[in-house]
């Protein structure tokens, strides 16, 4: 079922109204990672990108509509989690946890020594999810811009002043070295 | 980034879905209402 290409030439990735087990782990070999990252470079923690990677299969199986490839759907597939982690960010009975999570100082989940990805996750989240997509996923800025549904120019900027924060930071921090 | 010699890939390679996690969603998506409610469909399309 899933990946089926149809008499037509075009890209299914649902063609009957079922699922099953083979199509359910299929999908997450393919693209589990990539759900996964995605939220992480916005919570900086597992248990909200566990919730978001959930969401996310859950909607990309209740899709019925065709892909027009498997381009077109991994692309789908990071539209949808950057919207889940955005909504996420927003909602007010999130920010309250994160409130208390800064109080109590335990909102970091990963390793300290990681200078690299600390420096990444503390980036403005405008910052961090094209320093992601074009780094981690390999995207152009033209494609980010399409998933981003933004200007090209601006995801260029955004790039750039990017690369320059954590150009200043990685200094920084080697410098007290 | 890479004057510095490091890799933004290779910092995330350890950040991933544990394998409890995709076992709990193959399980959550057999089982819940998205199964159910194409099983619906799919009876209410074949009678």
């Amino acid at each position: 079922m899933l990946g089926s290409i149809t008499s037509e030439g075009g890209y299914w990735m649902k063609i009957e109204p079922y699922f099953s087990e083979n199509d359910i782990r299929n999908a997450i070999s393919i693209y589990g990672d990539t759900v996964y990252k995605i939220p992480f470079s916005y919570y900086k923690n597992h248990a909200d990108a566990e919730d978001i990677y959930q969401n996310v299969f859950t909607k990309y199986f209740q899709q019925v509509v065709p892909f027009e490839s498997k381009v077109h759907e991994k692309a789908w597939l990071i539209r949808v989690t950057i919207n889940f982690s955005k909504s996420l960010l927003r909602s007010s009975w999130h920010k309250r946890i994160i409130l208390l999570q800064e109080y109590h100082d335990e909102t970091v989940y990963i390793d300290e020594n990681n200078i690299l990805l600390n420096s990444v996750l503390e980036l403005p989240v405008k910052y961090r999810e094209v320093i992601h997509l074009y780094y981690y996923e390999g995207y152009s800025t033209r494609e980010i811009a399409a998933i981003l549904s933004q200007r090209e120019t601006t995801i260029r900027t955004q790039l750039q002043r990017g690369r320059e924060i954590l150009r200043l930071k990685l200094k920084e921090d080697f410098s007290y070295e | 980034m890479n004057s510095y010699d490091y890799d933004y890939k290779e910092a995330l390679k350890d950040i991933k879905p544990s394998k409890e996690l995709n076992d709990k969603l193959v399980n959550d998506l057999l089982n819940n209402k998205v199964a159910k409610k194409h099983k619906k469909l799919k009876s209410a399309l074949l009678h």
